[in-house]
Parts: C-alpha cells; sequence; structure tokens
C-alpha cells in the first residue's frame, strides 16, 4: 500500500472551488457548527461507550503499568536491560531496536536501489536487463512472502554451531546469526571477538537470524522501488546537462557528481521520503517472525502482561505517527533548501 | 460527564447507551451457536482432520459448554485466536468462552476483566531438547538459546528461573506454540519450552519423535481453566458446572454408553439429580434440566476425553486422574 | 542510456553480431561486465533448475513421498491444493465460492471488451449490485443457503474478497475524503487533513492489531462485528486515505476553468462534481489508484498475523503440520504463492500502463 507523496504539501487553496451560487455565507458557518457538534457528540459516545465498557469488564487503565517490573526478557537489547527493569525501558529497548532495524534497511535498500537505478541506463544490454528483472521480481512480490522466504527458507539452510562459516577470522555466520567483535564496556574498552560457547558464540555481537531476514527481504523489496525513483531521477536531468558537462571537458564522473547528483537529488527526494517512510512503518512485519521491535514487545507480550489494551495500543500509534511527522518535517525543510539552491 | 452541546446530547439519547451486554446465556440461546475461541493446531488440544473437523481436548470442552447450554455438542462457532492476543480478543468480546488452556494466575483474574470457571488439567512447564545436545536437565541449559511461545506465562516463568538462579539464555518469541517449536525443530534455538502435554503432544506427532527428549523436571505448575468475561456471574456459574459435571460423571461411573440406560434405572438420588430425572438442577442455572445428561450422552465423561485425546500422546492421568485415585480431580456434589 | 532505442537500430543494421558488439562488447569494460554477468548467469541457473526441478521431489501425494525433508517437495502443493484455494469452506458448499468468482471474472471480463454492448449497466452492476450479492452467497444464511462463518473462509478466496471489497469500500470512502480535503468548509477540510494525514502514519499491522482489540471497546455491545470484518475495516482506512491522496492529485491537476465552466452551465455542486470533475479527476489518477490496488493485493498476506488465513496464511499453517514440516516443503509452497502472486501484480501492472497510455492518448485527442 503505498500513498504517493505527502511531502509536496501544496497550498490547500489551490484546488479549492470558487463558492457556489446561492449559499451564503451565514449558511456556511451554521453548517458548520452543525457538523463540529456531531463530531463532538461522536467523539463523547465512543469515550463514554469505551468508559462503561472498559468499567464493565473491570478493565484497569493508566500508564502506572510503565514503571512495574517487566519480568521478561529481550534477547537483542542495545541498552542495559534485565528482567527486573521497568516497562518503560522495555519499551525503549524495542523503539531502539525498530530504529536499527529501520537505518539498516534504509542504508541497504538505498545503495541498491542507486546500484540497480544506475544499472537500468546502463548502455550494457545485459546489466540494463538484468536491473529490470531484479526490479520488476521484488516489487512484484508481497514484502512478508519475501521475509518469510528468507527467513524459513534461506536462513534455516545455514550451517549449525560446530560448522560455522567463517568469512573472516572473526566474522562468523551459523543459523543463530551473525557474529561480529565489539566494543566491550565492562572493563574499560576492549574489543571483544565471538569465541564458540557450548551452545552459541559468545562475546562480541551478533545480528540474529530474525533481524537478518528482515534486513534482506525489506531491502530488496524496497530497493527496487528506490531503482525507479533513482533511474526517473537521472532521467529528469535533461540531456543537455550532459553534454554541457562533457563539453566542458569533465569526465563523466565529474558530470555525475557535480552536475547530474545534485539536480536528480531535488526530483528524487520527495518519493524516496515516501519509501523510506513506508519501509519504517513495514519494520512492524517484525511481529510475524520473532525479531522483538516495538509491535511484538508491546502489543506481544506486554498487552497480555499488563492488560491495558487502550493503553499499549496508544503508545505504538503514537511512535509511529510520532517519528513519521518528525521525518515528514524534516524532510520538508531539507526539500525546502535543496530547492532554493537549484534556483 | 460535563455539560455536552445540546445536538450531542440528542445523539446520546437517540443512540443505544454503551456498555456490554451481561447476559451470555440469553444471547447464546438467541444465536443458536456457541462462540468459542480455540488456538489453531495444538495436538491433542485443537487439531482439524482431512475433513476440515475439528477434534481435541479443547474442542471437547467447547463441544460440553454447547451441550449443556443448546443441547446440541456442535452448535458451535469457532473463532481462531493467537494465544498473544487470545485475552484481549476474550476482553473486546465476540467470544463466549475460552476454555484452550490458559493458566489460572493472580494477576491475569485480578485485572484482565476475565473469569476463571475452574481449572480443568493440571499440567507444568517442561523442556524439550535434541538427544545429540546432551542436555539431561534444566539446569544443563545455561547459556543457552530458548524458544518460546509470547504473551504467555510460560515466558515469564523462564525469565523467573533462570533470573532466580543467576543463569544466562537468550530468548526467542514467536507469536504462537506452533512457530517457536517449528524454529526449534529447525535449530533456531537449544531448546523450546511450554507446558508438557501440549508439548508431548506435538513431539509424538513429529516424524522423528526419537531425536528429541523431554526433561524430566517441570519449572513450573500450570492449572488450565476456562475463561469467560468479567461480569457475567451466572455464565461462569453455566461453564464451571459444564465442565463439573463431566468430572462427576466419571465418579457416578456413567458413560457415553451407559447413559442412558442409568437415567432409565438408577436409583441413586444425587445420579437422578444430575440426570435431571429430579430437583430440577438445569432451572436453577436458566438451561433444561438434561443439560448434564447431554453432556455426558454427547461428549462423555473427563476419563473418556481423557483418553481420547491423550492417551494416543502416551500421556498418563497423573495429577488429573480422580481424588479416590490418588488425583486432584474432584467433583463438587449435587445437591 | 536509452538502451531499447539504440536496440531496434542496431539490430536492423548489423544483425546479432553487430547488436551484441554495440550492447554488450562496446569497451573492454563492458566486455569483461558482460562475461562476468553471464558466468555468474549460467551458474544460478544452473543451480536453480537443479534446485527446482531435479533435486525436487514431484511424485506421490503424501508426506511420505518427501523422506528428505530438505530438497523441495512439490507432493506438498497438490496434496494441500484445496485448503489453499477455499481455507476451511466446507468442501459441499464450494460451488457457492466457485460461482461467486467467476461471475464476478466474467462481468470484468466483459467490461474490459471495448465494444461489448450496455458497457455502462454492467460495470454499474458490477459496482452496485455484484458486491452484495457475491458477499450473500458466500456467507449464507439466509433464503436457504447454509451459514458459513468467515472464521472458515480462507486461502485465494479469503485473498480475493479482501481485496475486492476494501478496494470497493476505500474507492468510495477515498473520493469522499479528497472532495472533504478540499471543502469550501475549513471544518470538513481540517478534519478530513488530519483523519488522512494521521492514519498515513501507522503501519497496517499497527492499525490492524488495534482495530481488532479495540474496536468493540468503542461500539455498544449490541453491535458485534467479527474478525474479518475488523479486519477488513481497518484495511479500509488505511486505503480510503491512501486513495483520497491519489485522487487529490486528480483535482488538482484539473484547470480552474472546469469549474467555471460547469458553474456557467448551471450545474449544481454534485451535479458538477459528478460529471465534470470526478471523471477527469479519477482518469488521471487512475495509475495511482491501480498503483495502491496492487499495493493491497500484495499486503493482505498481513492478514496471516492476526489469524486470518490468507493465501500465505493457509500455506503457512498447512506448512506446520508435523507430518509435512521441513524447509522443503516450506519453500515449495512458498513459490507457489511468489509465483501466483508477481503473476498477478505483474499482469496488473502491465494491464494499467496499458490503459493509463489510452487514456493519455484520449485526453490529448480530446484537447
Amino acid at each position: 500500500m503505498r500513498g504517493n507523496s505527502g511531502l509536496r504539501r501544496q497550498r490547500l487553496a489551490e484546488g479549492e472551488t470558487p463558492s457556489l451560487p446561492g449559499m451564503r455565507k451565514n449558511s456556511a458557518f451554521w453548517l458548520q457548527c452543525l457538523l463540529g457538534l456531531a463530531l463532538v457528540a461522536l467523539v463523547v459516545l465512543v469515550f463514554r461507550t469505551t468508559q462503561s465498557n472498559l468499567e464493565l469488564l473491570g478493565v484497569q487503565s493508566g500508564f502506572d503499568f510503565l514503571w512495574k517490573k517487566a519480568g521478561f526478557s529481550i534477547s537483542q537489547h542495545l541498552i542495559p536491560y534485565t528482567e527486573d527493569s521497568p516497562i518503560w525501558v522495555a519499551l525503549a529497548v524495542a523503539i531502539l531496536n525498530t530504529l536499527l532495524l529501520a537505518v539498516f534497511c534504509i542504508f541497504l535498500a538505498s545503495l541498491l536501489g542507486l546500484a540497480v537505478g544506475i544499472g537500468r541506463l546502463s548502455s550494457n544490454w545485459l546489466v540494463s536487463r538484468l536491473s529490470l528483472a531484479y526490479l520488476e521480481l521484488f516489487r512484484n512480490i508481497p514484502v512478508l512472502l519475501q521475509i518469510f522466504f528468507w527467513y524459513y527458507v534461506a536462513l534455516r539452510a545455514l550451517p549449525s554451531l560446530e560448522s560455522s562459516i567463517f568469512i573472516t577470522d572473526y566474522l562468523v555466520l551459523n543459523n543463530r546469526g551473525l557474529y561480529f567483535p565489539f566494543i566491550e564496556f565492562a572493563n574499560g574498552f576492549a574489543i571483544s571477538p565471538p569465541v564458540p560457547g557450548r551452545f552459541a558464540y559468545e562475546g562480541g555481537f551478533y545480528l540474529m537470524p530474525e533481524f537478518l531476514a528482515l534486513w534482506i527481504g525489506l531491502s530488496l523489496y524496497n530497493g527496487s522501488y528506490i531503482s525507479e525513483i533513482v533511474r526517473s531521477g537521472f532521467q529528469s536531468v535533461a540531456r543537455g546537462q550532459w553534454e554541457a558537462g562533457a563539453a566542458l571537458g569533465l569526465k563523466p564522473a565529474t558530470v555525475l557528481r557535480r552536475v547530474a547528483l545534485p539536480q536528480a537529488l531535488r526530483a528524487v527526494l520527495p518519493p524516496l521520503t515516501t519509501v523510506y517512510m513506508n519501509m519504517f512503518k513495514a519494520t512492524s512485519l517484525a511481529a510475524a517472525i520473532a525479531y522483538p521491535e516495538i509491535v511484538s514487545v508491546f502489543v506481544g507480550t506486554v498487552n497480555n502482561l499488563a492488560g491495558r489494551p487502550v493503553e499499549v495500543m496508544a503508545v505504538s500509534l503514537v511512535f509511529y505517527a510520532g517519528v513519521s511527522f518528525l521525518v515528514a518535517w524534516l524532510m520538508g525543510r531539507w526539500n525546502k533548501r535543496v530547492t532554493m539552491r537549484g534556483q | 460527564m460535563r455539560v455536552v452541546p445540546g445536538l450531542a446530547l440528542c445523539a446520546l439519547a437517540v443512540l443505544p447507551a454503551g456498555g456490554a451486554s451481561a447476559d451470555t446465556l440469553s444471547d447464546v440461546l438467541e444465536r443458536g451457536m456457541l462462540r468459542c475461541a480455540v488456538i489453531e493446531a495444538s495436538p491433542g488440544f485443537s487439531s482439524i482432520d482431512a475433513n476440515g473437523r475439528r477434534y481435541g481436548f479443547d474442542i471437547d470442552n467447547c463441544r460440553t459448554v454447547a451441550a449443556a447450554v443448546l443441547g446440541d455438542a456442535d452448535a458451535i462457532e469457532y473463532v481462531p485466536i493467537n494465544p498473544n492476543t487470545a485475552f484481549t480478543t476474550l476482553q473486546s468480546g465476540g467470544v463466549d468462552v475460552f476454555p484452550g488452556g490458559a493458566t489460572w494466575t493472580f494477576l491475569r483474574d485480578t485485572s484482565m476483566g476475565l473469569d476463571y470457571t475452574g481449572a480443568y488439567l493440571y499440567a507444568g512447564q517442561g523442556f524439550v531438547v535434541r538427544r545429540a545436545s546432551g542436555v539431561s536437565s534444566v539446569p544443563d541449559l545455561e547459556g543457552a538459546t530458548i524458544c518460546v511461545a509470547q504473551g504467555t506465562t510460560n515466558e515469564q516463568n523462564l525469565a523467573d528461573y533462570f533470573r532466580a538462579r543467576r543463569m544466562k539464555y537468550s530468548i526467542v518469541t514467536f507469536a504462537d506454540v506452533e512457530r517457536g517449536l517449528n524454529a526449534y525443530l529447525a535449530d533456531r534455538c537449544d531448546a523450546f519450552t511450554t507446558e508438557v502435554f501440549s508439548l508431548a503432544g506435538r513431539i509424538v506427532a513429529l516424524r522423528n519423535p526419537g531425536e528429541h527428549r523431554i526433561l524430566g523436571d517441570v519449572i513450573s505448575k500450570e492449572p488450565f481453566s476456562g475463561l469467560v468475561r468479567q461480569g457475567d456471574p451466572r455464565w461462569r456459574d453455566i461453564v464451571f458446572w459444564a465442565f463439573n459435571s463431566r468430572l462427576a460423571a466419571e465418579e457416578f461411573g456413567l458413560t457415553t454408553s451407559n447413559v442412558e440406560e442409568m437415567r432409565a434405572t438408577t436409583e441413586d438420588a444425587e445420579i437422578r439429580r444430575f440426570l435431571g430425572v429430579e430437583g430440577g438442577f438445569g432451572r436453577q442455572l436458566g438451561l433444561r434440566d438434561d443439560w448434564a445428561y447431554q453432556i455426558v450422552a454427547q461428549v462423555g465423561n473427563y476419563g473418556e476425553v481423557f483418553a481420547r485425546h491423550f492417551e494416543p500422546l502416551g500421556l498418563e492421568r497423573g495429577l488429573n486422574a480422580l481424588w479416590r485415585d490418588g488425583g486432584l480431580m474432584i467433583a463438587m456434589p449435587y445437591r | 542510456m536509452a538502451s531499447e532505442l539504440t536496440t531496434s537500430a542496431a539490430r536492423q543494421r548489423a544483425g546479432l553480431s553487430g547488436w551484441l558488439r554495440r550492447n554488450l562488447f562496446s569497451s573492454w569494460w563492458n566486455a569483461a561486465v558482460s562475461l562476468v554477468l553471464l558466468g555468474l548467469l549460467a551458474m544460478l541457473a544452473v543451480r536453480l533448475f537443479q534446485w527446482l526441478i531435479i533435486d525436487a521431489q514431484w511424485a506421490g501425494s503424501a508426506p511420505s513421498a518427501c523422506a528428505d525433508t530438505t530438497s523441495l517437495c512439490w507432493p506438498f502443493v497438490r496434496a494441500r491444493w484445496p485448503q489453499f484455494l477455499y481455507g476451511l469452506y466446507p468442501s459441499e458448499e464450494v460451488w457457492r465460492v466457485n460461482l461467486g468468482l467467476a461471475a464476478g471474472a466474467l462481468l470484468g471480463a466483459a467490461l474490459a471488451v471495448r465494444r461489448m454492448p450496455a458497457r455502462r449497466w454492467i460495470a454499474a452492476f458490477l459496482l452496485l449490485a455484484y458486491p452484495p450479492l457475491a458477499w450473500w452467497l458466500f456467507r449464507g444464511g439466509t433464503w436457504g443457503l447454509t451459514p458459513v462463518q468467515t472464521s472458515l473462509w480462507g486461502g485465494f478466496f479469503l485473498t480475493l474478497v479482501v481485496t475486492g471489497s476494501v478496494f470497493w469500500v476505500s474507492l468510495l470512502a477515498g473520493v469522499l475524503l479528497a472532495l472533504g480535503r478540499q471543502s469550501r468548509l475549513a471544518l470538513v477540510r481540517q478534519a478530513c487533513t488530519v483523519w488522512i494525514e494521521f492514519w498515513r502514519a501507522v503501519p497496517v499491522l499497527v492499525l490492524l492489531f488495534v482495530v481488532i482489540i479495540m474496536l468493540p471497546l468503542f461500539l455498544p455491545a449490541n453491535i458485534e462485528i467479527d474478525k474479518l470484518g475488523r479486519a477488513m475495516i481497518a484495511f479500509a482506512i488505511l486505503m480510503s486515505t491512501y486513495l483520497a491522496e491519489a485522487v487529490r492529485g486528480g483535482l488538482q491537476s484539473l484547470s480552474a476553468g472546469q469549474y467555471e465552466a460547469a458553474r456557467a452551465l448551471g450545474l449544481n455542486w454534485r451535479q458538477s462534481r459528478l460529471h465534470v470533475v470526478l471523471p477527469q479527476a479519477l482518469a488521471v489518477s487512475l495509475p495511482q489508484i491501480t498503483s495502491n490496488f496492487i499495493g493491497l493485493f500484495k499486503e493482505t498476506t498481513v492478514l496471516l498475523v492476526i489469524g486470518l488465513f490468507d493465501l500465505l496464511g493457509e500455506v503457512q499453517r498447512a506448512a506446520s503440520d508435523p507430518q509435512w514440516l521441513g524447509t522443503g516443503t516450506t519453500a515449495a509452497g512458498y513459490i507457489f504463492v511468489a509465483v501466483f502472486f508477481w503473476t498477478a501484480c505483474f499482469c496488473l501492472s502491465r494491464a494499467s500502463s496499458r490503459l493509463e497510455r489510452r487514456i493519455t492518448r484520449y485526453r490529448a485527442a480530446a484537447t
């Protein structure tokens, strides 16, 4: 489901219709009053019904549960977390996990999209056809199915601990994840490499298979959309611009970097933001496999623990809406700057 | 509520007042169908055969209530739910009863807007490991990766157990038992944990059950009870006594095959009251007098139901035997 | 650049060898890239062929046919075929599904024929009468049809029902929202804008959970909506905001002259919207609308997370059967679903771009 770009926020007035004959200003005022009252009535009604439903069920309400002890474990936490931590820390852990996944996906998808988008324009027939094949293959298969494929088929085929794949000496891949050395904070700064334990590698840091599946799946799917954006962005740069660059004696790479890229960026930014936002929203699919991001931890575990459906749902909604609005605002500002500089 | 503008008040007056219905029994009777929540694909508890028919211990629980209330054990609309949304689905309605293996705990009973209808099965939380791993008891799992279903008591028990012993472990939480077990089978985890009944049922059903081992120790007690929405005491009573009737039937020696004959011939006053020959006990619950007879005739007594679904999986009665056989099951008297 | 143009030109000029030289081996660098890619492609093709065909297990239809759990297991798809199509829909009632879907397909096909007589009436029937009729046929319960609860619906059938019904409702709601967002009444405009912008920020999965869990709490107890209904409401909320944005783009592309002309003809608000503004706006936003439709179609797979079994959900459910369990089984099921979705989405997007070209031509001719 993709909306078109919400960032090119044209003035609403642009599409406004001229006032209709036979309708005086007065009647419009009263109509709005009436509508406003109806709206208020609806909100009050829903609120009252919910309240009485909850009361009848004996469900407690309030956000005090956020300060209770969590009592459950989360396998991946970027900040210190134990079962004794309060639920709000679990929420922070879940949010960080969501953001980590989103950042990784945005990075890989952009890289893929850029490569494939430029590939589409290649003079090499094979390269451009393969790029097209990638686009058509990944764009037309539901992303959840792709994630499932990576998780349940591809990553399940990885070897177990004993026969782990060593990509380099310290980069180990097996069916428990991708292990790599990481800074240890416990006693000063030290790099701790992964070492085999009884059940799994210990020390260092690892990306769990759930994370890898989501990362690969979301990036490949959204990369296909980004490649289209990149291609049309480059095509929007007039041919004359390339020729002018060449006539000035610039190398093609320089023309690309100094002339084409800045112009393409302007055309690319609004739709790119939409894809990024879609990708961010799609991280919630993690709830379908077992990656502990916000939907999984909050709607899955905390909801059953705390028994506060309304509050738990509200927290999740506010998180997604908040991030979306923040990004929309930032990108809107950046877009304005890029556009201004171009003129 | 404070003062609301005129129009809003009008709207409130016209529309029906809010509030969940507190009379489940008449809803069910009117509908002619019992809405029963089930968790899908749990061998022994809830399965679907090749013809799309459901069978299992949970399914027979649904049928018990339907037989008592509607006189027809098959007048059921099954509502499939996931463990991680089970409670909220129940709270929010659309389901009359959930008899599907929810552990009776203090917090769930007091804060979730739900009522428990009495324990009908006693289990404990166990672990399955690969034989090849050499793990022979739960403490051996130090440092292991363990798969578990999300939002269950199992997830919390696991945390409590390992934390109390300062043992390290990592956990992977799946939306339901099935996905968790499948992940374990695919070597995503070193162990999988859930209550032993469901665990045994699932391991027996595998193609190579011999490769796995269910550890001897359990880390919790899991008394299973039916669940209904809070706020309808009569409906809770009905579900409680419907389950109780199967135990009573076993104590009385009533079975599907002899109940018809016993109803005609028995002299025992309690059995006569139980089967609705005298005393009008059904009407006390708002049901027909033959409500318990219908349960025994259509579903069977507790022992029959247990044998039907758990014996093929190699499970013994144990704690679930009648009190007089050394178990915990006791029927409340009918007088 | 512009490889498609040069392709045909080159082929005419110098045949195959010339074409190859031009498109694959135009420089040392290009030649190297082409050779490496060809090598990789050949390797991939051999591997895929081996995996999909040679190493796969084909015969039989029982779990025992797939003794090896890791290589691809096609008998699984054969054995579970009816479940993939209809879910748990009772087999003696399946004719109703077939009849309903066939009628829909036939009506759709009739619409696609350009010279069809009474095309307008067919369109009206398909849009207004068909959806409720089909629902009645599938759901039953009145006029002698045995009721079939929606919890039994599943597979391909459920995917189509959800996509179709949600799209039908959302298009209507989307048009209204788009018009509302342009309303002269500030309150309507603001309300629609806030509604659209808020829901656009929320992931479909979260909204599904919210609606499934919270809707019953918002409603009085005497109104009950089953799980499928709630899921479709969630989808419709999102879809209608997306479609509203698509239609708004179309509305904004119309010149003010169109509005003025309509007014000059003495048309009132409803007439001008219905006969002048909307037909043009919808035509402009058609590509957006179809891409949203395709998006919705793919998105229905999310239903499996909340315990409704669409096509992917049924495959997932069948693959967790302990008798079938294995990566080979799962992979076969996924490939089947992927081929289905890919074909459908690819054809839809091709059809949509053809339609788009036709409309562009038509509009160009009209002005």
